[in-house]
């Protein structure tokens, strides 16, 4: 008899495996199924909020499902290869952040120029203090950072990160030296700075826009080439323009939320999926979710997001390797260095 | 005076709140949401935080009172359904349950599964209003005290887990509970570290960059070993007289008011510190009720208390980490790190202005609560009592099921293939740690904290620029290194040499008086 | 153990295992935890090494100092273990634990014990699966299809290990496989191969 059993069970794999194996392809227009997008981080976090908003509203226009599901893992890039070794067929999409441009120096996944970018907005990033620390605006933050070297703490989302950049960049275009303490993630970031361990945190204006409006801190700086208006606190001033000379830093690398794909997808499907995509960021919705988080739309996508991913790419490489993280060297990458 | 109006008014509208909670749209949601929670803690590797996560999206489209029902009724029934699958097949179906195996299970082998669960039922209901009610009055004090907790203090919090799993019962040696918890705390520090971003054990395999994750590291621990261990059995149910002792509850209650009013503060109290979660409480509150009982050392071979305490605590919990998260928007655990995630996409960011914004949260919150918590109550019921049944399957054929769950299980936690090496790997080790008589407990424990305890130690001494006293310099932080050190010297039997000494000495004084 | 007996210990773990006599599975535990405690000092000696590495190499590359350095509490961890790690060594041989079980002709006769048979096989069969579960199958290029893969593990682990009719195995599979698969895929939205 159970001999007999196991017969029936390698008779059914064998069927089973035939009846799979011979589904036929027809050739109709992008999109005919379900798209799946794999978003590389987890649930609820930027990237995630983002990729699942802009993909309700272009359901609607692909008029098909858009599945997102989330892969996080080797920082992106476990959710990056799965949509790599996919087809590459504009079936399987990642939902991405400027975490991407790590990928090349991370050894995790391919590179910048294999890919094709859709680039939604980004919040600006901003350097914001306790409102009881004695500091009123960013001019009386850096005297105070000028006359006691590497005493200021800021706190960031982790060493290597964006953010942690960002206040590297400030400080070398102010010329004072602080105390970087990496925290993990944003949010533990902002905890310590309301419980004062550190002095400041360079994050996005989003992740403190509320404890703006609560009070509870106050914003000196956008670490952006761009000014914002922050209630209560008025309108912030960017770094670009106290420091203009050093404004290239600044624009060359910001944070972003969107999506990649392969860059070898079929140029008719990156098309469709692209002006779905430019529909829906958009959408009143998207500019009202802008707005609450303190997001700048963008909608970029083909050769300028292209470009501009190159050269967010090479920065965020090359200060990798200056913090000894790279675990492969941007220039055996082909990545060239900043100008 | 002040504060006996905002005690009436707040009462007032939590009442309010409970009573125009009854609708039969909202009896049904939560029922539905409660019943769905329980299973997801009961089954291995779906747990609390991916129920709330799976759920926000199937939420989207309702108005945010109605998800708030569901988001919370999963995540009152997950933590409390962790226990069952803990006290009937030994396998935590959350990590926040792993506490209960120890006992729970124990008691399920003496055939009092039925008390167990019984006990473990209420102690998670008795948890979540206890979490609940210091939710609703002392919201803003318990903030004051959690936003105090900085390096140090997370620091000591982990070392104080730690010593707690150092004296975790071991089925043979007492040391072998400690190796566990080390070997625990290793492969927790795996992977890129918090400070300098700089990689450990990794030897290059890019999968390992974000370390060993736990959740499916509980499967591989608990799981597989119990699987396969089943497998030698021969053919027997794991325990043929279910629920034929059934002893009295009410005086098992009774006895421990005092306790549960004391492991609902620790529940509450770890919840609301933000990023701990209920993990640690449970197992902060297990320790606790081992110490305080004067049977501590039978702790493991079912005592009810040990089944109680790590409950109570981590539903309790519950409460503890909405706290900060309704009155700061920062998360207190996990779970709550989801929810706050599904307010986002509602619409409402969390944030010191929310509470006065929106005035009404904080009581419709509790309303919610006391409805999930009685409703976790009744689901509970019923549905332990089906599945106690399990126990009489034979376990050759439960076990393979339990297999083919704890499988899907880890392979939903992050739809990532990689897990399943993972645990295939250290579900081998874990059979052979098992088999050596290393208890799974502390290494689950050590795995939780062994990263926190490194990245805060380190980011403490970053900040003192390597001063030692840095550690010990704040009262709270001084307050948990006087309990660590105390835990210690208990434990090397210090404290009694000392009483020893103090004794003889008075001795020697009172004769040379006399 | 001799303390906890009647208790659930001797239920739960398979310690005594079944009819051996308490004395003798207090030896093959001793015995195992000699060659565990060697194992643990020499993981726990090379740990420290690499610890020690790390931080240097930390410390040349980026302004580390050692107290924030990577290696600096996996130091702290590592010395433990390997007291730890030594002190077992010594309890073990103390209550006479030896490493004579390692000779060739022993192990081969504990590979022939049914247990081990079944152990081996029980981890063979969770090791198929898994390997199916995500892994192409070859010359067809996907995944073996979720029902198909549960239905074959569920059928053979309960062939091989469980006491009942063939007729009940395959209900009992199947209809597993359909509860799982249908509740994952069409109400938890969790995406199975």
């Amino acid at each position: 008899m159970v001999r007999f059993l196991r017969i029936v069970y390698a008779a059914v794999a064998v069927l089973a495996i035939a009846a799979c194996g011979s589904s036929p392809q027809t050739a109709r227009p992008y999109p005919v199924r379900n798209i799946n997008v794999t978003v590389f981080s987890s649930q609820g976090g930027g990237s995630d909020r983002w990729a699942r908003h802009l993909a309700l509203l272009m359901e609607k226009d692909l008029g098909v499902h858009i599945i997102c599901s989330n892969l996080p893992g080797a920082n992106g890039g476990s959710g990056a290869m799965k949509v790599w070794s996919a087809r590459h067929d504009g079936y399987s999409v990642l939902g991405a952040s400027e975490t991407a441009m790590f990928f090349g120096v991370n050894a995790v996944a391919p590179t910048a120029d294999q890919w094709e970018f859709f680039i939604a907005g980004g919040s600006p990033g901003v350097l914001a203090v306790h409102h009881s620390a004695p500091y009123s605006t960013i001019q009386d933050f850096v005297g105070a950072a000028r006359n006691q070297a590497r005493k200021i703490k800021i706190g960031n989302s982790g060493q290597g990160k964006l953010w942690n950049i960002k206040a590297v960049q400030f400080e070398r275009a102010a010329g004072v030296e602080f105390q970087h303490v990496p925290y993990n993630g944003s949010g533990p970031a902002i905890t310590a700075l309301l419980g004062r361990e550190v002095d400041a945190v360079s994050c996005s204006a989003g992740e403190v826009v509320e404890y703006v409006r609560g009070g509870l801190v106050r914003p000196l700086i956008i670490t952006e080439t761009y000014s914002m208006e922050m209630e209560p606190c008025g309108t912030i001033p960017s770094a670009a323009e106290l420091y203009p000379e050093r404004a290239k830093d600044f624009r060359d690398l910001f944070q972003w939320l969107g999506f990649m794909m392969p860059a070898d997808v079929p140029s008719e499907v990156l098309e469709t999926f692209g002006r779905a995509f430019d529909q829906a960021v958009r959408h009143p919705k998207t500019e009202e979710l802008a707005r609450a988080e303190k997001v700048r739309l963008l909608a970029l996508r083909g050769k300028e997001a292209k470009d501009m991913a190159l050269r967010m790419q090479s920065v965020a490489s090359w200060f990798s390797k200056e913090l000894g993280l790279a675990r492969k060297d941007p220039a055996e990458l082909g990545i060239p260095k900043p100008e | 005076m002040d504060f006996l109006q905002t005690f009436g008014a707040t009462i007032a509208d939590f009442s309010r709140h409970s009573i125009a909670f009854v609708s039969l749209e909202n009896l049904a949601l939560m029922l539905g949401a409660v019943v769905v929670g329980i299973v997801f803690g009961v089954l291995p590797g779906l747990s609390a935080t991916i129920g709330i996560a799976l759920f926000t999206g199937v939420t989207y489209g309702m108005a945010l009172d109605k998800a708030l029902v569901v988001l919370l009724g999963v995540y009152i029934g997950a933590i409390y359904g962790g226990s069952i699958s803990a006290i009937l097949i030994n396998i935590p179906g959350t990590g926040s349950a792993a506490a209960t195996c120890l006992d729970g299970h124990a008691l399920a082998l003496k055939g009092e599964a039925g008390t167990a669960n019984t006990l473990a039922r209420i102690a998670s209901a008795l948890g979540t209003l206890f979490g609940m009610v210091l939710f609703l009055f002392f919201t803003p004090l318990i903030t004051r005290i959690a936003i105090q907790f900085t390096s140090p203090e997370f620091f000591w919090l982990a070392i104080f887990g730690i010593l707690i799993c150092g004296s975790m019962a071991s089925p043979d040696l007492p040391i072998k509970g400690w190796i566990a918890g080390l070997l625990g705390i290793l492969m927790a520090l795996v992977g890129q570290e918090d400070i300098h971003g700089w990689e450990r054990f990794t030897f290059g395999n890019p999968n390992l960059i974000n370390g060993i994750p736990f959740v499916p590291m509980t499967i591989a621990f608990f799981g597989i070993p119990e699987i396969v261990k089943a497998m030698k059995g021969r053919g027997l149910s794991v325990a043929s007289s279910v629920g034929v002792r059934r002893t009295p509850i009410a005086p098992v209650i009774r006895r421990n008011l005092l306790g549960i009013l004391r492991w609902g503060s620790i529940g509450v109290g770890i919840g609301a510190v933000p990023g701990v979660g209920e993990n640690i409480a449970a197992w902060v509150a297990y320790g606790d009720a081992r110490k305080r009982h004067p049977r501590g050392r039978e702790f493991g071979t079912g005592v009810y208390e040990g089944v109680m305490a790590p409950e109570t605590a981590n539903n309790a919990a519950i409460g503890g980490s909405i706290i900060p998260l309704v009155s700061l928007g920062i998360p207190g655990s996990p779970p709550a790190a989801m929810l706050l995630a599904a307010l986002m996409i509602h619409g409402i960011r969390p944030g010191p202005l929310l509470s006065m914004e929106n005035p009404g949260i904080i009581p419709q919150i509790g309303a919610l609560i006391l409805w999930g918590s009685i409703f976790m109550l009744v689901c509970g019921l019923v549905l332990t009592r089906a599945m106690e049944a399990l126990l009489r399957i034979p376990q050759t054929i439960l076990m393979p099921i339990i297999g083919v769950l704890c499988v899907v299980g880890v392979f939903a936690y992050e739809n990532n293939p990689f897990h399943l090496v993972l645990v295939f790997g250290f579900g081998v080790f874990g059979y052979f740690l098992d088999r050596m008589g290393y208890p799974a407990a502390p290494l689950i424990l050590g795995l939780i904290l062994g990263n926190m305890a490194d990245a805060f130690l380190r980011r403490a001494l970053l900040l003192s620029h390597g001063n030692i006293l840095g550690l010990i310099n704040r009262p709270i932080s001084f307050l948990f290194f006087l309990a660590c050190a105390l835990t210690i010297a208990n434990q090397l039997g210090l404290v009694q040499r000392i009483k020893a000494i103090l004794t003889q000495s008075r001795g020697a004084r009172d004769s040379l008086n006399r | 153990m001799d303390q906890t007996s009647g208790t659930a210990h001797d239920n739960r773990s398979d310690l005594h295992d079944g009819d051996q006599a308490t004395q003798l599975s207090m030896k093959s535990l001793r015995d195992k935890d000699v060659l565990f405690a060697l194992c643990l000092i020499v993981g726990s000696a090379s740990t420290l090494v690499y610890a020690l590495h790390i931080s240097f190499e930390a410390m040349k590359a980026v302004n580390a100092e050692f107290y924030t350095a990577p290696g600096f509490f996996v130091l702290i961890i590592a010395a433990a273990l390997l007291i730890l790690g030594s002190s077992l060594l010594r309890t073990a041989l103390r209550q006479g634990g030896s490493l004579g079980w390692l000779l060739p002709r022993r192990l081969v006769a504990s590979a022939r014990t049914q247990a081990f048979r079944q152990t081996f096989t029980a981890f063979a069969y969770l090791f198929l699966y898994m390997v199916l579960f995500w892994q192409p199958v070859p010359g067809w290029g996907a995944p073996m299809p979720f029902w198909l893969n549960t239905v074959l593990f569920l059928g053979l682990m309960m062939i091989t290990f469980a006491r009942i009719k063939p007729g009940y195995i395959v209900v009992i599979s199947v209809l597993t496989t359909l509860a799982v698969d249908g509740s994952f895929r069409w109400l938890l939205h969790v995406p199975l191969p």
